[in-house]
């Protein structure tokens, strides 16, 4: 009968690849190369080339079976090196843990605890590492679209927001320039370095041997699949930097890619923010990540017992998810958060603050905030109406006595009786008296920052005639944003008016 | 085994059958001088009186007639009338079963073996058109509950001596006679080997349709997922065959299950290969999609009202929160309540007879529906999300598969609930884990999305996208790799 050989072909090997490390690499390569903004090219050119030898490598070492336990041949230095390879595996599967818990408490479920989230992933990935190496890549093939369509979709949504000038490394850009300042070639091998690390699936084809075709599809399909995700990864880089620029890149907030895809839209109505949606596409890498990581750290440790009690030692799958994935739900909980919150400590407190098991919200139970009027001493919330089919007619208005956005808003959540929702804001008014002033600079930082505010958002200054129906609609309880909105988005200017332009275009002021 | 006294037989028999008062026997007397004392057995029905006349059985017992004893046995032994639905029989237990498959069975005095003559069975409904399998295009046809009528359907189609049928006796009460139909050279012998193990080691008292055998034998128990494919039409049954597939008949049962399987084969219907490539491709997408709507859109309906309404346009945000604020529920309980009115209705429909079932569906689903819009217990566009999902369902080509996406729905609800888009995800997830080590025979069940390879991609000519016929010049992966060369 037709059975499972625990191989994996050159086609399982492509997509393995494309599929495990895709979600990883695209969201934490443009955090590394970043700093260097244009010159982040190089970052990505140090890691391919480092990729490339170390793939030769690791090749001629599988054809040669130099780190294969054949029972005589292994010594004490490859079991060494295997321990090495377990304790990278884990790293990196607590490392993808990490990232998944980031982006889902971070983007998608912000209000739900933290555990919630641990509890489900923990229950996947037992679920999935019972099951063998070739039924994960069998699965892998599977999920390869689901994977790539959305981030090719999000990628070229996203390219026509693109400025070219960004782009152009420093090499190129003549001396005395801001970004002109020369390269830090160091800084630039470090993180080519850094990011070499996570192009390093190589390492398997001659450690696991035996789980591999021995043929030239498989030879191939690693090829492809390294050469594939660089690309992309290059790719996803320069449409990142050709959007936000330099000062864009890493000034706080979440992973470059989910801001880009705060801002790719569909064209339509529908989707027209689409970072929740297809930031799950991106769950679905992160988590194959894991799984892979994991497959092979079973399989590297069963190596280990093998050379260590011979092959008398029993092999229970469901054991070893278990314990394994304890220990990742363990290591992120008390280590992974701290790079977030400085301390262990502060992350309990943040794990165990009253965030909820279910953290949906209804949407009677919403308050959809259309526009936010920032005055030189207060803010206004204009919330759409409830009323069946009268949202673009009326509008109703919270004034509370703060500038601060943040502050308004709590102001509000002490006294009113729905959830503020900014998933549908349509403009952001800021009185031109305080235009100019930190405050603004503030506010700007907290909405480009927070994941509610969509990075497109029109900002639109409040003064003259805009200042008077902006008044006479919140004494007459009309809408304004609707209608603000259409006048802006017909005007020549509307593009430098989104949020996240006037924001990094402040930025770039203040560093002048 | 038997002996020669007619009457030790005749008792023996009759010890065996008491209280079946729906067998049969019928004296005579045979030979010139009706000296030899003869018998025939028989259930009522599968063998009347005219059928004695006319019948094989009825010429048989007229020669016999005028024959000396001698003459008699010589000519049964000979099997002089050239029949060849008479088989002698030796052992009591097999003249038993002869009675009880629905053949008369003469007994003979002085004669040590009993004649098994074929008649005309038991009564059964005619071939008429699948009910469930419904084509524009193709054959009309459909198997009945006849196992030797479903199995000549499919000889009809493939008229080759390479087309083996094998028989088999299961169940230890029903004795119902299962049927393995292969084209020899093209069936792996390794998958006939081991239908053979799995049908051998069945020990159960009743096989009263396929489904059980389906039950009995499948890899993953606790799968909601089918694992054998059924069909009812003879021209698939034909075509899979030549597929290098194994087709199971089981006696009673219109339904033939279709071995091995994988998950592209349940969006795969008999007329896809009787329409243009560019119709049947559309429809294949259609139908893919269809199972993603069947088990995802209630949930993303959930996801996308209580997690992220920001995917939706603002003008249907504000229509959807304005219709929400009557509703006494929260969405969760709102679809859910939608959900299984529907599944009521659904059940319902089927269970109540004639064209009634059908039409309760439709009036029960506009009235209830527009009722409960009515009276504010749901809102309008749940009505509208739990139609289109039903629809999808309905979509699915095969019933099996449209259950088990119908299952996963609430689990994906429930997911939903709890974690939004993610919890959709998540459900997939666990969805994909174990599809991804589920079976058929052996034979990966995401094939030929997963494992393609395994026939140089080959099976993918006819999965989601359906190469024109010309095209595919390579039977499925489930052919003899010799003698895969050559599909239409």
């Amino acid at each position: 009968m037709f059975s499972d050989n625990e191989k994996i072909s050159g086609r399982q090997m492509y997509r393995t690849i494309m599929v495990t490390l895709g979600g990883p690499t695209l969201l934490i390569c443009p955090l590394v190369a970043g700093r260097f903004g244009a010159d982040g090219f190089f970052v990505y050119l140090v890691a391919g080339v480092l990729s490339v030898v170390y793939t030769m490598l690791m090749m001629w070492c599988k054809n040669r079976g130099i780190f294969q336990c054949g029972n005589k041949r292994c010594t004490a230095v490859m079991a060494g090196l295997r321990i090495l390879l377990c304790i990278k595996l884990l790293f990196l599967a607590i490392g993808g843990l990490y990232l998944i818990c980031d982006v889902v408490t971070g983007i998608l479920l912000p209000e739900t605890h933290l555990f919630m989230v641990l509890i489900v992933l923990a229950a996947a990935l037992i679920y999935w590492n019972t099951g063998s190496i070739e039924s994960s890549a069998r699965a892998f093939e599977l999920i390869f679209y689901w994977v790539v369509v959305p981030i090719v979709v999000v990628i070229a949504v996203a390219i026509p927001k693109v400025i070219p000038g960004n782009l152009i490394p420093s090499l190129f850009l003549k001396e005395g320039s801001m970004a002109g300042k020369g390269m830090d070639v160091a800084g630039i091998v470090k993180a080519g370095i850094l990011l070499w690390l996570l192009f390093t699936p190589s390492e398997l084809l001659a450690f696991c041997k035996e789980h591999y075709r021995n043929d030239t599809k498989t030879t191939k399909g690693v090829w492809r699949g390294l050469f594939m995700l660089l690309a992309g990864n290059v790719i996803t880089y320069g449409t990142i930097l050709g959007i936000y620029g330099e000062e864009g890149m890493n000034r706080g907030g979440t992973y470059p890619l989910l801001k880009v895809m705060q801002i790719s839209g569909i064209p339509g109505d529908f989707l027209r923010r689409v970072d929740g949606f297809m930031s799950v596409f991106l769950v679905l890498s992160l988590f194959c990540g894991m799984v892979m990581m994991m497959d092979y750290l079973g399989i590297s440790l069963w190596q280990i017992g093998d050379i260590l009690f011979g092959k008398r030692g029993r092999k229970n799958k469901t054991v070893y998810s278990v314990v394994i994935t304890g220990i990742m739900v363990i290591a992120v909980v008390l280590i992974g958060m701290k790079v977030k919150s400085g301390t262990a400590d502060a992350f309990l407190e943040d794990a165990y603050s009253d965030k909820s098991i279910i953290s949906g919200t209804e949407l009677e139970d919403r308050g959809f905030v259309m526009s936010v009027i920032i005055g030189s001493e207060t803010v206004t919330f204009e919330i759409a109406s409830d009323d069946e089919g009268a949202w673009q007619e009326e509008s109703e208005y919270v004034t509370l006595n703060d500038n601060r956005v943040l502050e308004a808003e709590k102001l509000y959540k002490e006294n009113g009786d729905k959830k503020l929702d900014f998933t549908h804001i349509k403009v952001i008014f800021i009185d031109e008296d305080i235009y100019g002033n930190d405050v603004t600079t503030e506010n700007l930082k907290y909405m480009y920052e927070k994941e509610k505010f969509a990075e497109n958002v029109m900002v639109c200054p409040l003064s003259g005639d805009i200042k008077k129906m902006a008044a006479d609609a919140i004494e007459n309880g009309k809408a304004f944003a609707v209608v603000m909105e259409n006048i802006l988005v017909n005007s020549e200017k509307s593009q430098d008016m989104e949020l996240y332009r006037v924001y990094l275009e402040r930025l770039r002021y203040q560093n002048q | 085994m038997l002996s020669r006294s007619l009457m030790e037989n005749m008792k023996t028999i009759d010890e065996r059958i008491q209280g079946c008062d729906d067998i049969k026997c019928r004296k005579m007397r045979l030979g010139r001088e009706k000296k030899t004392e003869a018998c025939i057995y028989y259930v009522e029905v599968t063998v009347n009186n005219l059928t004695i006349e006319e019948s094989v059985i009825g010429k048989l017992i007229n020669r016999l007639w005028n024959m000396e004893p001698d003459e008699q046995y010589e000519y049964i032994s000979d099997n002089a009338l050239g029949i060849t639905d008479v088989n002698e029989l030796s052992e009591y237990d097999d003249v038993i079963m002869g009675i009880m498959i629905g053949d008369g069975v003469v007994l003979i005095d002085g004669y040590d073996k009993a004649v098994k003559i074929k008649s005309k069975g038991y009564p059964m409904m005619g071939i008429s058109e699948s009910k469930i399998e419904k084509v524009m295009r193709g054959s009309k046809e459909g198997f009945s509950d006849a196992l030797k009528c479903n199995t000549a359907l499919v000889r009809k189609r493939i008229r080759s001596d390479k087309l083996k049928v094998k028989e088999k006796i299961i169940g230890n009460t029903t004795n119902t006679t299962v049927a393995v139909v292969y084209v020899e050279g093209l069936a792996r012998e390794s998958v006939l080997e081991e239908i053979d193990r799995r049908l051998s080691e069945l020990q159960i008292e009743g096989m009263t349709d396929s489904g059980i055998i389906e039950q009995l034998t499948e890899e993953s128990v606790f799968s909601p997922f089918p694992q054998y494919q059924t069909t009812e039409r003879p021209d698939r049954a034909a075509m899979e065959v030549l597929n290098g597939r194994v087709v199971l008949f089981v006696d009673n049962t219109p339904v033939a299950l279709l071995l091995p399987t994988n998950y592209g084969n349940f969006f795969q219907t008999a007329d896809d290969y009787y329409n243009r490539f560019h119709v049947v491709t559309f429809a294949r997408i259609i139908r893919y999609a269809a199972a993603m709507i069947a088990m995802t859109f209630p949930a993303m309906y959930l996801a996308a009202v209580t997690y992220h309404p920001e995917i939706l346009p603002t003008s249907l945000i504000m229509t959807l929160a304005s219709a929400r604020t009557d509703v006494p529920f929260p969405a969760f309980v709102e679809v859910l309540l939608m959900e299984l009115a529907f599944e009521l209705l659904r059940e319902a429909g089927v269970r109540i007879p004639g064209p009634m079932g059908s039409t309760i569906g439709i009036v029960g689903g506009l009235i209830i529906g527009q009722a409960a819009v009515t009276a504010g217990v749901v809102s309008p566009i749940i009505v509208i999300v739990v139609a289109l999902t039903a629809l999808a369902s309905f979509a699915i080509p095969n019933e099996e598969l449209s259950s088990a996406y119908r299952i996963l729905k609430y689990f994906a609800i429930l997911m939903a609930a709890v974690y939004g888009f993610f919890g959709i995800i998540m459900a997939w997830l666990f969805i994909i884990g174990h599809l991804s080590r589920l079976k058929s025979f052996g034979f990966p069940y995401l094939m030929p999305s997963a494992s393609a390879d395994i026939n140089e991609g080959n099976d993918l000519k006819d999965f989601l996208v359906r190469y024109p016929i010309g095209f595919m010049r390579w039977k499925s992966v489930y052919a003899r790799k010799e003698n895969r060369k050559g599909r239409f």
